[in-house]
């Protein structure tokens, strides 16, 4: 009867704990069945996390249904998915243990008459089918995306590379979401150093919370004050498989679809998934047009700044009088309307992008037309100012890596306004120095801009120009992994 | 590494303050887009005169500007003064824009400055800021203000008129060649060689200052000016005058390449024959002490504009071709003994002899001594599409 009673005040104690430990949640279930005479099973769980059904199928009718011998566990519950917390364990404990399990949607199963409790994972897979991630969409090639929970993500991965040196090492990061991060890499080609470096970096993050793959990044890249990204990060499948071999290494975080890849180099940012899913002169074609791309969206508005307002003398005579005839009575200095124009179409850009789609398309017409169109015929902009604007935003989106178009949007600012200063001398010394940046910068111990400094010129058969497949070595890493590798 | 950053960033900054910058910035509506310069010198009271032929960016030449020729192309803006410094400064009492002339594309000269010297004038070009020695050089043959107050037909700005009429008398005929432009006439004077520059005339004694009333009116030959004949140089003053004949031996014997169709008389027959210079070799021997230069011109034929006489069989050819090298020899002979009678050196033979002797102490009388010898091969390629013109024999 003592005995009986003590028991009694444990389970409302620890119920008790569970609750205010959660805050006394309106989702937090206790459903409580006698199994035999006296013997009461609590079976405990978040509703808004678990699969009910699961529960009253192969939980709460195995208690229904079934007497259980002495020390015995309920087996059609499966015991794969059955954690055992055993009641000598001390009770701090043994709640953190109960709380943690609820929390990743299990059920807490206790039986105070036999002094266990039972934390069985009951988890609904609430999560978004696997769609085509949005911006990285392709013509041809496969059309899944990663979603939102590791797992599915770790099957798609897995689906790609049937391969048993596919590592995958788990962590957990934020002190506050508890957040689980998988390192990913082939044991056979990653070079050790790498895979060292990347889980030296991710064991020293410090932080209350990850939500996003984002966190990580900013965590583990290598220089702060830099606008390129040292990493890249992907929503595809394939293209996170084709980089982990290529000796890469990957972080997948929980919760996200973005999966970071390091490490990068700059060349690697106008390659596209699509470009191996094509013919090789096609694909070469594309990198060209990606790399001009980058000059017009970083250098045309500050070119067109310097040769209007300092080198009259550089531009054809018919073009020069044409710019000329535009600009008859506009009020501002040229600088000062590129700087203008770009600033509107940087908001226009961030206005469409948290605006409801169906506003989102009124509000670009309305940018493009109203402020395009009216603004020349009110003489307020040159014509030629929309041009410059419009090239420069179409040329922006045409690198494959969205995070690199966010760079060369910085960068085009600073040219212009090294432009409106210094004219060319201005463009030349901020290209000089953007030189120097690059070539100092390192991705995880690889120069940023291998192969071509340093200059390797077996690496550059997939650079500027992509190879034909058969006169590509299959097994060849790229040059810095091997680099690595052999460093070992 | 910020720091390093931020002080290598401060430390350029620095230097940029040496630099013309921001002050030196100039919006483009804030310029006078200069198409075509003019000078004058009055050579008895020394005043200098200058045109500047301005572009009208709202005028029909523009995207953004009226169609039609409602606005005048250009204006020119006339200036005198004493000196051409004088004229930098007083040129803003009319002009409201800054002078740019980095895109002037012709620099025409009136004859009786050339005469005077032209040495001033390129002086004056070559030390404006954003002048360019690289525009055609052209003479006026008769009033300035005349040339230059003249609205041109079809192409709106007079100075891409007269630029894009060279570009195709130099393709097209041997009245012009490449070597005439302000830098050509510095490195010729320079070495006291002789040049010879296109001359300019106009077709109408008092043109038409509207541009609407010039561009309504059919006859494209009034109210515009013609290119012909060629003003030589020597000493960067006029010398003389060539007429269209000897143009085209000048500029053959001194390697252009222009297609010139001429008619010549062989056998009693009239045929117009095109030329084009294929290769032309220059070189000097000596022959009892005196220079001998020696000028060979391969020259291509074509019967193509010629309806008066078509070779048709290979006996008519080489006939044909062995008829024109001796005429050809004869009058390009006789183009050099009249430039030597003048004391005119267009065949460049003081040039090539100093260069085949450097250190010749007199190499002004070698030259005028050197005998000259020219043999022409000519090669009839081409007959053109038809071998029988109609004759209207019955």
């Amino acid at each position: 009867m003592t005995g009986r009673r003590q028991n009694q005040s444990i389970r409302n104690d620890f119920f008790e704990d569970i609750q205010s430990a959660l805050g006394h949640p309106p989702d937090l279930v206790c459903r409580s069945l006698l199994v035999q005479e006296e013997q009461a099973v609590h079976c405990v769980y978040l509703e808004s996390m678990v699969d009910k059904k699961t529960i009253d199928d192969y939980i709460l009718k195995s208690f229904t249904e079934h007497t259980f011998a002495e020390g015995e566990a309920p087996r059609s519950a499966g015991s794969g998915f059955l954690r055992e917390v055993s009641f000598s364990d001390p009770y701090e404990e043994l709640r953190e243990h109960a709380v943690k399990a609820l929390l990743a949607g299990h059920c807490v199963l206790t039986d105070f008459a036999r002094e266990r409790v039972c934390l069985i994972n009951v988890t609904e897979p609430k999560q978004r089918s696997i769609d085509e991630p949005k911006s990285e969409t392709t013509i041809r090639g496969p059309h899944e995306g990663f979603t939102e929970s590791i797992l599915t993500n770790v099957g798609l991965v897995r689906k790609r590379i049937r391969n048993p040196f596919l590592r995958f090492e788990k962590m957990s990061v934020g002190s506050q979401t508890g957040t689980t991060l998988l390192m990913v890499y082939m044991e056979n080609l990653a070079p050790d150093s790498l895979v060292r470096e990347v889980r030296g970096r991710l064991s020293t993050i410090r932080t209350d919370s990850v939500l996003e793959s984002a966190y990580v990044e900013e965590f583990i890249q290598d220089r702060i004050w830099s606008p390129f990204p040292t990493l890249t990060n992907t929503e595809r499948p394939d293209v996170m498989a084709a980089q982990l071999l290529d000796g890469k290494v990957a972080v997948m975080v929980d919760g996200t679809p973005s999966v970071l890849l390091a490490p990068m180099t700059f060349f690697e940012f106008f390659s596209s998934p699509e470009d191996y899913y094509q013919r090789a002169d096609i694909a070469t074609f594309i990198r060209w047009i990606r790399l001009i791309s980058l000059f017009t969206a970083v250098f045309v508005p500050s070119l067109y700044v310097a040769a209007t307002t300092f080198h009259q003398e550089l531009i054809p005579t018919q073009l020069l009088i044409s710019l000329s005839a535009q600009r008859e009575g506009v009020p501002f200095p040229a600088f000062f309307e590129v700087l203008l124009m770009e600033v509107v179409f940087e908001i226009i850009r961030e206005a469409g992008l948290r605006m409801p789609r169906a506003v989102g398309q009124a509000l670009s017409i309305v940018g493009a037309i109203v402020l395009g169109q009216a603004a020349v015929e009110a003489g307020l902009i040159s014509a030629a100012i929309v041009i410059v604007v419009a090239i420069t935003g179409i040329t922006n989106f045409v690198v494959p890596v969205y995070s690199f178009g966010m760079s060369q949007r910085l960068l085009r600012f600073s040219f212009v306004l090294l432009a409106g200063f210094m004219g060319l001398f201005g463009i030349l010394c901020g290209a000089l120095f953007l030189v120097a940046h690059l070539v100092s910068l390192k991705s995880f111990g690889v120069p940023y801009m291998t192969p071509a400094s340093p200059s390797k010129g077996a690496d550059w058969k997939d650079v500027l120009v992509r190879l034909p497949r058969p006169w590509l070595d299959p097994n060849r890493l790229p040059g810095y992994i091997r680099n690595l590798k052999r460093k070992r | 590494m910020a720091y390093r950053y931020a002080a290598g960033m401060f430390i350029l900054m620095m230097f940029t303050a040496l630099l013309t910058a921001c002050w030196d910035k100039t919006e483009m509506n804030e310029l006078a887009l200069v198409s075509m310069v003019g000078v004058d010198i009055d050579p008895d009271s020394g005043k200098k005169t200058v045109y500047y032929q301005i572009i009208n960016p709202l005028s029909g030449t523009s995207a953004r500007g009226t169609p039609g020729g409602e606005q005048a192309p250009v204006y020119t803006y006339e200036i005198s003064g004493s000196s051409f410094g004088e004229i930098k400064s007083t040129i803003y009492k009319m002009l409201p824009r800054k002078l740019f002339i980095a895109h002037s594309k012709i620099l025409l000269v009136s004859r009786r400055a050339a005469r005077q010297g032209v040495r001033d004038i390129v002086n004056f070009i070559e030390m404006q800021p954003n002048g360019r020695s690289s525009v055609p050089m052209l003479i006026i043959d008769g009033p300035i203000s005349q040339v230059m107050k003249t609205f041109t037909p079809l192409e709106r700005v007079p100075s891409d008129a007269i630029d894009s009429r060279l570009k195709l008398l130099i393709r097209n005929s041997l009245l012009t060649g490449k070597h005439i432009k302000v830098n050509d006439v510095i490195e010729r004077m320079e070495k006291s060689d002789t040049i010879v520059l296109p001359m300019i005339a106009g077709t109408t004694e008092k043109p038409s200052s509207n541009s609407g009333e010039t561009a309504a009116d059919i006859d494209a030959n009034q109210n515009n000016f013609i290119i012909g004949g060629g003003a030589v140089f020597r000493d960067y003053r006029m010398v003389g005058k060539l007429n269209d004949a000897q143009l085209v031996w000048y500029h053959l014997l001194n390697g252009d390449r222009g297609r010139h169709v001429r008619r010549f008389q062989v056998e009693g027959k009239q045929v117009s024959v095109e030329l084009r210079l294929v290769r032309m070799k220059r070189d000097v021997y000596r022959q009892s002490d005196q220079p001998v230069v020696r000028i060979r011109l391969d020259l291509e034929l074509s019967t193509t504009w010629a309806n008066e006489f078509v070779p048709r069989s290979r006996a008519e050819v080489e006939r044909l071709e062995s008829n024109l090298n001796r005429i050809i020899e004869d009058e390009s002979l006789a183009f050099y003994q009249m430039t030597r009678e003048r004391g005119w050196d267009l065949l460049r033979i003081r040039d090539l002899l100093r260069k085949q002797t450097p250190n010749h102490p007199y190499i002004d009388q070698a030259a005028k001594n050197a005998k000259v010898t020219i043999e022409v091969a000519t090669r009839l390629l081409r007959t053109g599409s038809m071998n029988q013109p109609y004759e209207g024999t019955g």
